[in-house]
């Protein structure tokens, strides 16, 4: 059971890497319905997913070892970027507020 | 040079994949289901739905099978323990005209009844590896030379994918036929990229030593002298020694074998040349908590119980080719990972068979009715959706055949897997005929029956799905009930799916013409 | 038009079968270099099984990239008899 919820918050901790990813994306952008990213933003965006995704292999390693540890984060990766895409493809809307999150200015003075 | 670079690899590509994607279809699925092997084992043997024991029984309980082992001259005699997911021991002796296995009540020790089957660990399993064909081992060459091209298919997969980065999620379930499998394909394929390939090449190097003898004989005598070294197995050869030799008890041996690795039971014992004055015991380490294969063996003398050898710890090189072997074999006890095999193998089978539909839709306009086509469409149909369908033959044909049954010679496990063949070559008999409704009709068909063997399972045994979910040790048999009517509903919602977009495009054609709808 | 299939098949036959042979000569000149510079035998096949289907692949894929097949069939001869010579030179192991 514990086995299960681990591998769960994994696969969750990899899904928002991936979604982070695809939503940087002009194609998947439209498909949400937000604007396309500003470059600076979308490389800052990338970089955050990236160190998910990795901090989720150093996370697998400590808590499963070695070589499970691996093997579970490779399956997940595939696994949940294939559910990004699948989501993406039938029901993009439900990443939208993602998507609009990633627009947010970061210094809300310059809003006003 | 690019352009012609990208376009040589590009039919490299499509023509691997026509000729060769039949076999890999057969090897990614009977290796997707082999990952719940034990599970559908016993699925399809209820005598060995028991309830695991608490305590192991002393091998001496086993000395009657030895004996009968012994009588029969047989080279070996072994005995498996029962793991986390087999309650049951097996027995299991050879000799050179057969070999006979037997299934043992972890309980009171008794045999239990001969199932008559083969089940996945001697049919699905080894089709896997070898296709099922002995002879000359032609069987693991073809699937041996099937790994490469599927190597070769996922690297230049990669290299005519242009916009490899661009189109990593994408996916348009909407767009048209062709647009939609093109899509499917490059996501199962750039997804599980990873998968593919090390699962392949891990596959090769698995049955490496057979695929490339002269290098391991330029420095053995034979291959087999490698096999032994390289696994702690060279107290096995030896000379086959004089007959009339007692065999000590296995479990003093079995007890010191346990203080050298520390308390840890082992998985498999077996007994080389039973009953001769060379006779070796040897015990085996499982390796349920690792991912590094443990063939770790402790050997003693038959007849005097005195320790011979035990394997030498691994070099950095073994290890690393053990890692490998150890991720493809999954003999380790991880659930989660288990289940994420699972999946990815199905995903593996998905890559194929769209990779073979999207060349049929592609070529539909032009071709459609030459003869290539509707050959390759043929095969395409009966090794995709027809051996999904002699799975399920062969399951269907386990429950319904009485114990015992015999047929023109062939016995009961025989009967299955000739029923197994029998549906295969219907479907792709089918493919051939009527191409038009192949793949609505097929995928009705494993909807069809599927359900029929989760009906079978419960009429012939009275496990039904209700019941199996609330008994632990069945929880293996509720699985496999459960898959299959998961699986069922997927077909049974494809084979709607497309029949509703065959009947659209009768529309679009008959509205196109200017005739009556 | 006929002379273009059997283009073809001598491609396939030289990719799968002479890269084989290639590959195979090269494992053999290999493993026994590597058991003769002290590896011990186990570990030296081992790593050569490993290495070679990376081997076999990149000769595969190299013929079918390859505009002349002379080139490839060259190196192929060259190797296999490399291997060949170098195998009754130094005889099966023991």
């Amino acid at each position: 059971m514990v086995d299960c919820l681990f591998s769960f918050g994994l696969g969750l901790m990899l899904f928002v890497g991936f979604a982070l990813l695809a939503l940087t994306q002009f194609v998947h952008r439209r498909a949400t319905g937000t604007a396309e990213l500003p470059p600076r933003r979308a490389t800052q965006v990338r970089l955050v997913a990236i160190l998910l995704l990795v901090l989720a292999l150093v996370i697998a390693v400590q808590n499963e070892g070695g070589g499970f540890g691996f093997l579970l984060w490779a399956s997940l990766m595939s696994l949940t970027a294939c559910g990004v895409a699948l989501i993406l493809g039938y029901r993009p809307y439900l990443l939208a507020p993602v998507a609009r999150t990633l627009e947010k200015d970061l210094n809300r003075q310059t809003r006003l | 040079m690019k352009q012609d670079f990208r376009r040589s690899m590009g039919w490299l590509h499509t023509w691997a994949g026509v000729v060769l994607g039949s076999i890999l279809f057969a090897i990614f699925w009977m290796g997707t289901l082999s990952v719940f092997d034990c599970e559908i084992d016993l699925w399809m043997k209820p005598a060995t739905r028991v309830a695991p024991a608490h305590t192991l029984l002393p091998l001496e309980r086993f000395r009657s099978s030895l004996d009968e082992a012994i009588a029969a001259k047989a080279s070996f005699w072994n005995v498996t323990f029962p793991s986390d997911r087999d309650a049951v021991f097996h027995t299991r002796y050879g000799t050179r005209k057969k070999m006979i296995s037997r299934d043992i009540d972890p309980v009171t020790g008794r045999m239990l009844p001969d199932s008559g089957t083969l089940g996945a660990t001697e049919f699905i399993f080894p089709f896997h590896y070898t296709l099922n064909i002995e002879l000359m081992s032609l069987g693991e060459w073809i699937v041996g030379l099937a790994s490469m091209a599927m190597l070769a298919l996922c690297i230049t997969g990669v290299i005519i994918h242009r916009k490899i980065f661009v189109d990593f999620f994408t996916f348009r379930p909407h767009a048209n036929p062709r647009r939609m499998l093109l899509d499917l394909h490059n996501i199962s394929g750039v997804l599980g990229l990873p998968f593919h390939i090390i699962l392949t090449f891990s596959g090769l190097v698995i049955l490496g030593a057979t695929y490339f003898p002269a290098g391991v004989n330029a420095v053995y005598p034979n291959t087999r002298a490698y096999f032994f070294e390289s696994n702690g197995l060279s107290f096995l050869s030896v000379k086959h020694g004089k007959p009339g030799a007692p065999v000590v008890s296995l479990d003093e041996a079995a007890m010191r074998a346990r203080s050298l690795w520390g308390g840890d039971d082992p998985h498999l014992v077996l007994v080389a040349n039973p009953g001769m004055t060379t006779s070796r015991i040897a015990f085996f380490r499982g390796s349920e908590r690792q991912v590094v294969v443990d063939r770790d063996v402790i050997a003693f003398d038959g007849s005097t119980g005195q320790l011979i050898s035990r394997a030498s710890r691994l070099t950095p090189i073994m290890r690393a080719q053990r890692f490998l072997s150890g991720l493809h074999l999954i003999e380790f006890r991880q659930w989660v990972l288990r289940w994420l095999y699972f999946l990815l193998g199905l995903g593996s089978c998905v890559l194929i068979a769209t990779g073979f539909l999207f060349w049929l839709e592609s070529r539909r306009k032009r071709q459609g009715t030459q003869i290539g086509f509707r050959l390759v469409e043929g095969i395409a149909a009966g090794s995709i959706t027809g051996i999904i369908l002699a799975t399920l033959a062969f399951f269907i044909a386990n429950r319904l055949l009485p114990a015992g049954a015999r047929f023109c010679g062939l016995e009961r496990a025989s009967l299955e897997v000739s029923a197994f063949y029998l549906v295969w070559l219907a479907a792709c008999v089918h493919g051939w005929l009527r191409p038009r409704q192949v793949w609505i009709v097929q995928c009705a068909a494993i909807g069809l029956l599927a359900s029929v063997a989760v009906v079978l399972n419960w009429i012939t045994t009275g496990d039904h799905p209700l019941r199996t979910f609330f008994v632990r040790y069945l929880w293996p048999v509720g699985g496999m009930d459960a898959l299959l009517l998961t699986g069922a509903a997927l077909s049974f919602l494809a084979a709607l799916y497309l029949s509703r977009r065959a009947g659209h495009r009768e529309v679009a054609i008959r509205s196109a013409r200017g005739e009556a709808i | 038009m006929s002379s273009s299939w059997l283009k073809v098949v001598a491609r396939i036959l030289l990719a799968v079968g002479g890269g084989y042979f290639a590959s195979s000569a090269v494992m053999e000149i290999f493993c026994f270099l590597l058991v003769a510079l002290g590896m011990s035998r186990s570990d030296a096949v081992t790593l050569g099984i490993m290495l070679v289907f990376v081997l076999y692949l990149c000769l595969l894929l190299w013929v079918f990239a390859e505009t002349a097949l002379w080139r490839s069939a060259a190196m192929f001869l060259l190797l296999i008899v490399c291997g060949y010579g170098f195998s009754s030179f130094v005889g099966h192991g023991s």
